[in-house]
């Protein structure tokens, strides 16, 4: 069963974003598009500071995928961990190891 | 003497053990005898921003910090030169051992530990790595921080070793969260490092450190885990640092009154668990030198027994498949939105277009820019438009563009296809047509697999931030001809 301590971590997990709105869109489309398409962006075009700032908020986004990614293993994990529950708890084992629910 | 290569000035003996930054070696410095140890850190990029710190570092002058006396680079290594610390560090010792502090030992080394950070703190410095391994013993027992300050600047080059986020365990709950943090979030640290001396490792150690990184921010503080074990004045140590809100957490300052370190016992209550962790470790060299070894290596006995390093250093690559993600589409379409509200009547004006031959064009109306913005902005233009296009074309190709997912996905027989679309859908209806067996299945792969997906966001991040610091090098270099 969800305690009401999970549900509680769930919801703050979910708040865990540390882009706080400096990120220019097209710094994110670049993080997410296809490799093959990188020796289209002219970085030379950018001063230093710029570049350093953007250097910085890419490890930034980065962090942030990470974050994304646990955040949606950790969804799956409890999922899964409710589904067995609600077996383990509803029907006979023994059916349950045997066939699919409909 | 600096200017001469390092080895003429130092005899490198052994290696001491090796960290997430690189190896640390014992070394005599030749024309004084004196023995020293010595930090190779293999680094790529922002050599100048490392040794600006390591200047910083030397100029710190107290007896409970460890003394940077400077700093060689040597091929692609950057030698880090350091007063030597004969006992090692406290984690060593606790696993040479097999044998966590008593409180007598921890308070005493703990109280050299809040003066090394009540003198830092003095200085508006944070350490930033306060953990069990980077507290170092003198043989008669002195405790002194170590890698102060290394840790902040080396972040970039360790993203691209290992994970970006690094060993979470120790770690502040503020800092995880990136909401700004100061001095006390190394109080956090020493709070976890008091239960890494008593129990052997932090709290979560046994989950996985991408796990644990939610837990601490979500989670009410650790305690120790058997209370009734300890003094109530250990325990009360222990909350006072574990406290969540930095501003109610105690200072250095403060916790050096505290009862459980006031009447801490002076070094000497150490000698006996140094001698002791020494003459294992000669019996450990002698056994390996019999057998015909070399020299056993405790910095790889560390990072095996420790588990918590495990797959975060970049193991064997495994097999990844690009998974289009709902994010994607988002912020290719913002993108769109975004470059068309800069069109104007469906053309770019030509003020955006001008790259920086543009400079100079007096009827611009962006000649009153300063010409760097001007810059940039052209450069955003030549490249978010082409990246605009693209990401139409690589979306179409993923055959994506709803938000909903098509349906073909999500009939596709069980396998690892549902899985990824109900990580990004959100969709778990899947799961009851599962047997119990995949289930448990599942559940027993999924930190795997969520590992996989992790080594190849490195990899691709590691790809993406390339060409940026190759452009920042262009820069130095074209500055310094
Ligand atoms: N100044 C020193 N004197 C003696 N031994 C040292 C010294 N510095 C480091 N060591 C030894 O080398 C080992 C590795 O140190 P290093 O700082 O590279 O890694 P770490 O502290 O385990 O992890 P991190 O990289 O996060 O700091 C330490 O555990 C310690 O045994
Ligand atoms: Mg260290």
């Amino acid at each position: 069963p969800v305690t009401s301590n999970v549900l509680r971590a769930e919801s703050t997990v979910e708040n865990l974003n540390i882009i706080h709105g400096e990120t220019p869109e097209w710094l994110r489309l670049y993080s997410q598009a296809d490799l093959k398409f990188d020796n289209l962006l002219e970085w030379g075009l950018f001063s230093e500071g710029d570049l350093q700032k953007y250097s910085e908020l890419m490890l930034k986004l980065h962090k942030q995928e990470v974050i994304n990614v646990v955040i949606q293993y950790e969804r799956l994990r409890k999922a899964i961990l409710r589904e067995i529950d609600q077996r383990a708890q509803g029907n006979h084992p023994l059916m349950n190891l045997m066939q699919p629910h409909p | 003497e600096l200017n001469k290569q390092p080895e003429e000035v130092f005899d490198i003996v052994c290696k001491l053990g090796e960290g997430s930054y690189g190896a640390v070696h014992m070394a005599i410095h030749k024309s004084s005898g004196h023995t020293l140890a010595i930090k190779k850190v293999p680094v790529d990029t922002d050599l100048q921003e490392i040794i600006k710190e390591i200047s910083i570092m030397q100029q710190c002058d107290s007896k409970y910090v460890v003394k940077y006396y400077g700093s060689y680079f040597k091929n692609s290594d950057l030698w880090i030169v350091m007063e030597y610390c004969g006992a090692g560090s406290v984690s060593d010792i606790m696993r040479l051992r097999r044998k966590t502090l008593n409180e007598l030992e921890i308070s005493s080394v703990l109280r050299d530990t809040l003066k090394g950070l009540r003198y830092l703190h003095g200085l508006k410095k944070i350490h930033r790595d306060i953990k069990a391994g980077n507290i170092l013993l003198t043989l008669e027992g002195h405790a002194k921080l170590a890698d102060f300050g290394v840790a902040g600047q080396l972040t970039d080059t360790m993203a691209k070793r290992n994970t970006v986020i690094g060993t979470p365990f120790w770690m502040a709950p503020e800092v995880i969260e990136e909401i700004g943090y100061d001095t006390k979030a190394d109080m956090w640290s020493l709070g976890i490092t008091s239960i890494e001396a008593a129990e052997g490792r932090p709290p979560y150690a046994e989950i996985h450190p991408m796990r644990a990184i939610f837990m601490i921010p979500t989670k009410p503080p650790p305690t120790l885990k058997n209370p009734e074990d300890w003094s109530h004045e250990f325990n009360d140590f222990v909350l006072r640092c574990l406290v969540k809100k930095p501003e109610d957490r105690a200072t250095a300052a403060e916790l050096l009154e505290h009862p459980f370190i006031v009447n801490a016992q002076g070094p000497h209550i150490l000698e006996e668990m140094i001698r002791d962790a020494k003459e294992i470790a000669e019996a450990n060299n002698m056994a390996a030198a019999q057998m015909g070894l070399e020299e056993v290596d405790s910095g790889t006995m560390l990072r095996n027994d420790d588990g918590t390093m495990m797959s975060w250093s970049a193991g064997e690559e495994g097999t990844l498949i690009q998974h289009p993600t709902y994010n994607y589409y988002q912020t290719a379409q913002s993108l769109r939105n975004q470059m068309q509200q800069l069109m104007i009547g469906g053309k770019i004006p030509a003020v955006a277009r001008g790259g920086p031959s543009n400079n100079g064009n007096a009827n611009s109306p962006m000649s009153h820019l300063p010409p760097e913005h001007a810059q940039a902005l052209g450069a955003l233009h030549q490249n978010s438009e082409q990246f605009a296009n693209m990401a139409d074309r690589s979306l179409s190709a993923i055959g994506a563009p709803n938000d909903t997912f098509p349906s073909t996905l999500s009939s596709q027989t069980v396998g690892s296809a549902d899985f990824q679309h109900a990580l990004t859908s959100e969709n778990f209806e899947f799961l009851r047509g599962l047997t119990m067996e995949e289930l448990i299945r599942r559940k027993n792969t999924l930190e795997d697999e969520m590992d996989n997906e992790l080594k190849e966001l490195q990899r691709r991040y590691q790809n993406k931030r390339q060409p940026i610091l190759d452009a920042i090098n262009d820069k130095k270099n074209q500055m310094t001809l």
